[in-house]
């Protein structure tokens, strides 16, 4: 058909035309509802071709009535919408004058619109919008077009009608729908690439007031609501605003995907970044600040909806009324759960009323009446400064702050910039994203949530395997570092490069503004830059290797501290989102908290002085090795000996295992043999691969030999090497001392070598030697087996009468009790021996089971020469 | 082809994914388990709070390789994952009937 061809020709040309103009106020609301208008002559004019309607397209006579819905009912089309249509009948309309309609409405798809319409009656209409909530919604957004306008009125009737016999039930579906965009949109993805239209804080929050506005507030559009006196406050143009910003966003979106794409891509961020000329600066590039933009009008119309859902709430399902709470100061009263001035108003009052306000009403459990919270800000605005450098007022905000009863009241706080003014740093972070994955808020808001996180776990709300949360907070004396720390561990986002280290700097200018002694500072300052630490090394490290915890412990050093370090990064991973606090990293972070906890408690392996000492036996073995080996051997060699070892063994013997463990190459077995003052006392400095069994046939080939042990210290790494020190009587015979020392170096190598098949030959030569001891001396023997002394070993101490060959004998039970022993001290004399051994079973774990732990003992016990 | 699924603890994933990078593995997926085996959880006891822990965390590794890839793959996972602690996971090699890449169609060896 000729004349719709050039219909659409006309269409075209008018939305090209629109596309093109990118004016200062271009593609916001105006541009929308000249697209619109557009439109509607587009479909004005093809109905009008088929159908006997006047110039203005109304006929009272007309069967029919075509009614724009949805975004189009709304006025406000994007360039990729759809284009919904309603058309309403009496129930006359004849086939032929449907079909007419429908074939004059095609070429509107060759105008590249997708187009949607149906035909109904009233009760079709009723009767779909009762179980369909998306035909509910897009009947309150009809707009007549062209027809009847009498039959569209009486259609407007009857539905309004409708609605109103069960508002209760109607409101509930309305909540459930928000309930479930609440949940589906709530996630990390929907964060990261926002979904404008339908996501949180999206045009869809805006159709929701309208339409509660609409249908039970009387209110035919949102403007309206001021009139009711609950609204008179409300911040409804800051919200069109956003409306405004948004659509320009949308109809940029739509161009660029050429279709109806609502969702904020990566790709298309940068796009519309660059269009919209967000340029790049120092700290943040042009995308970053366009999102910035971007969240702060999500979040503005997502806050702005939940106080206008709260406030209808109020109206439409009022609570009982709750008694006063008798302890409201003098100047304030409650008026429905909300506090406000008893009379005058809060511009000519002491800005210091603003804080008290808010710190009774969080104290209380209330909120603010909107008539106050208005004044407030207007109050903040000219008065901010002043407030926050009044020391009352200092304090108040930090009652208000480390006391987080009324999670509205806090966020309120941000709102209206009164955390803005104690904490400038804030504004940096505020509506700031994070796109390291896992976080589902902006930074300002996740601190918020931190906050929150904090409060509740003071509260026992976490239940279940993370109870012992609250057993951690409740082993605190002061929790206001920890507070603290919660609300600005994030302060050094928004910079560039490691958030954690730049926030501690940053750290000590806020709390020395806020009047915090210098201790409390240096506290939250190394809580700070340590929150993401515990969560790395229980995520990065071998959790089962000792030195993983005792590290940890010399960092932290007090269990005060680790405590608070613990819950705040606890606190951290619950605010941050699902993937952040799953039981998975959450157990990991317990285990490492609780292993940790254990060695500050019960240690001497993380005090200070023995921190230190470590660090300084480090550097020196360090420096001593530097002039003959590389310093990637050294530190790789560093890292596989424990933290006992380094506790416990002198730096002079140290330097003689590394010199061995450095040169051993593919040998098995290197020692050194120091002549040890002027005693016949040799120390036997030894490395070599460790196997089980090694400990009891290298004290086999000494005994052997006639050579008695006074001494014996073994330690294992974790590269399977062992380091040990063995301090034995020199060889009886002075003449033939080299040689026996040589027979003994060729043993000790068979043992390592040769292993289980050594032990025979072994045996039948020890039994010779080991006589019955010294007679008359009674054997005493205690052994003490101890699992509490550390979560990584079984610890076993031997106490016993010495006597020829025991020591053999009670190595060989041990390597007969399946028991690995990771690190061993024992000291022999004519007349005793102790040795307190280290171990773990064959898996690598201590041993747990009761009847195991007693049956090691009453054996060790029964060991007779 | 062969799917390979590997369980390992917790803090040997960078290393198993260095390792199996430079054996020219194409991709991979991780995911946070929990899991035992003949280790079957321990009772850890936190200051009288004691709990009986069942399931463990791990890590699973899952990969889909050519054939010829895989006894390498094996042998240096069993090296990089492995502490002789109890615990140290496992690998399963599963066959694979087919592979396709979606944006493009292409199947099997060209599709990993």
């Amino acid at each position: 058909m000729n004349g719709s061809a050039s219909i659409v020709q006309e269409f075209l040309h008018g939305r090209e035309a629109l596309t093109r103009e990118q004016s200062a106020r271009g593609f916001g609301v105006h541009t929308t509802r000249d697209y619109t208008a557009l439109v509607d002559r587009l479909v004005f004019r093809l109905i009008r071709q088929v159908t006997a309607l006047g110039d203005e397209g109304k006929d009272a006579a007309a069967g029919f009535a075509v009614l724009g819905t949805g975004s189009y009912g709304r006025r406000e089309l994007c360039f990729g919408s759809d284009v919904d249509l309603m058309i309403i009948h009496a129930d006359g309309l004849s086939q032929t004058t449907r079909k007419a309609i429908a074939q004059a409405l095609y070429p509107i798809w060759d105008a590249r619109l997708e187009l949607g319409y149906t035909f109904l009656t009233a009760d079709e209409c009723l009767h779909l919008l009762h179980d369909d909530f998306s035909v509910l919604t897009a009947v309150m957004d009809l707009r007549f077009l062209l027809g009847s306008p009498g039959l569209y009125h009486s259609f407007q009737r009857r539905i309004r009608k409708d609605l109103r016999r069960d508002p209760e039930t109607l409101l509930n579906r309305f909540l459930v729908y928000q309930d479930k965009r609440e949940k589906k949109y709530g996630r990390v993805d929907f964060f990261l690439e926002p979904e404008i239209k339908e996501g949180l804080g999206g045009l869809r929050d805006l159709h929701f007031m309208a339409w509660i506005s609409r249908i039970f507030l009387n209110a035919g559009q949102l403007g309206r609501i001021k009139r009711i006196p609950d609204f008179s406050h409300f911040g409804l143009s800051q919200l069109m605003y956003s409306k405004g910003f948004l659509l320009k966003v949308r109809n940029h979106l739509h161009l660029l995907g050429g279709r109806r794409e609502d969702r904020l891509l990566v790709p298309h961020q940068t796009e519309i970044a660059r269009t919209l000329g967000y340029h790049d600066r120092p700290y943040s590039t042009g995308p970053e600040r366009f999102m910035r933009n971007i969240y702060l009008h999500l979040n503005r119309v997502r806050y702005g909806r939940e106080q206008f859902l709260a406030k209808a709430l109020d109206i439409l399902v009022p609570l009982p009324p709750e008694p006063s709470p008798k302890r409201v100061s003098r100047k304030f009263q409650v008026v429905k759960g909300n506090l406000v001035l008893k009379e005058g108003s809060l511009l000519d009052m002491d800005p210091l009323v603003v804080l008290q306000a808010f710190d009774e009403a969080n104290r209380l459990g209330l909120f603010l009446g909107s008539g106050f919270i208005w004044e407030a800000r207007e109050k903040l605005l000219y008065e901010g400064r002043t407030l926050a450098s009044m020391p009352e007022a200092k304090a108040l905000f930090l009652s208000l702050i480390l006391n987080p009863k009324n999670p509205r009241i806090i966020r309120l706080a941000l709102e209206i910039g009164l955390i803005g003014h104690f904490i400038p740093e804030f504004k940096r972070i505020r509506h700031l994203a994070q796109f390291g994955y896992y976080h589902v808020e902006t930074v300002d808001l996740h601190a918020l949530s931190t906050l929150q996180n904090l409060y509740d776990i003071s509260k026992g709300v976490f239940e279940g395997p993370w109870r012992q949360f609250k057993k951690a907070f409740d082993a605190l004396d002061d929790t206001r570092n920890l507070f603290l720390a919660g609300l600005i561990h994030d302060i050094g986002k928004g910079y560039r490069g490691n958030h954690s280290v730049k926030g501690a700097q940053i750290v000590p200018r806020i709390l020395e503004r806020l009047g915090i002694d210098a201790e409390g500072i240096r506290t939250v300052s190394f809580l700070v830059e340590n929150h993401l630490f515990l969560i790395d090394r229980s995520q990065k490290r071998d959790l089962n290797d000792e030195k993983t915890s005792v590290q940890v412990a010399q960092a932290i050093q007090q269990t005060a501290l680790l405590n608070q370090l613990f819950l705040l990064t606890v606190a951290d991973c619950f605010a941050t989102g699902p993937a952040a606090s799953s039981e998975w990293r959450i157990m990991l972070l317990t285990e490492l908290y609780s292993k940790v906890r254990r060695i500050l408690e019960k240690g001497r392996l993380a005090s200070p002085d023995a921190t230190i000492r470590v660090r300084n036996r480090r550097r020196s073995l360090y420096r001593a090795l530097i002039r003959d080996f590389p310093k990637r051997d050294i530190l790789a060699l560093t890292e596989q000996a424990s933290t006992r070892y380094f506790l416990n063994t002198p730096p002079k013997d140290m330097e003689r295992h590394f010199r061995l463990a450095l040169r051993l190459g593919e040998e098995k077995f290197k020692w050194s043999l120091e002549p040890l003052g002027r005693a016949p006392v040799t120390q036997v400095t030894l490395c070599t691969r460790d196997r089980p069994g090694l400990f009891s046939r290298m004290v086999g080939v000494f005994t052997s030999n006639n050579v008695q042990v006074l001494s014996a210290s073994i330690s294992t790494l974790k590269n399977g090497l062992a380091f040990d020190i063995y301090r034995v009587t020199n060889p009886v015979d002075p003449l033939r001392e080299k040689e026996v020392w040589t027979t003994i170096h060729r043993e000790a190598e068979k043992a390592v070598v040769e292993g289980e098949e050594f032990d025979d030959d072994l045996e039948v030569r020890l039994r010779s030697k080991m006589g019955p001891g010294h007679p008359g001396n009674p054997w005493i023997r205690t052994v003490r087996i101890d699992n509490d002394a550390t979560d990584f070993f079984t610890c076993i101490e031997v106490y016993s009468t010495q006597r020829r060959g025991f020591l053999y004998l009670l190595a060989k039970k041990l390597f007969s009790l399946d028991l690995d022993i990771r690190f061993a001290k024992v000291q022999a004399d004519q007349e005793k021996i102790t040795g307190v051994f280290h171990v773990r079973d064959s898996r690598g774990q201590k041993i747990q089971d009761p009847t195991r732990i007693e049956f090691i003992r009453t054996s060790i016990l029964s060991i007779s020469s | 082809m062969k799917k390979l699924e590997i369980i390992i603890k917790p803090f040997k994933l960078d290393d198993i994914k260095e390792a199996v990078l430079q054996l020219g593995v194409g991709g991979m997926n991780v995911s946070e388990v929990k899991g035992f085996g003949r280790q079957k959880g321990h009772k850890e006891i936190y200051r009288g709070a004691e709990y009986q822990v069942d399931f463990v965390p791990k890590i699973k590794v899952e990969m889909v390789v050519p054939d010829d890839l895989v006894s390498r793959i094996v042998e240096a996972v069993k090296e990089t994952a492995r502490t002789g602690e109890i615990g140290d996971g496992k690998i399963f090699i599963l066959p694979v009937e087919k592979a396709v890449r979606i944006r493009t169609g292409e199947e099997d060896e060209d599709a990993i």
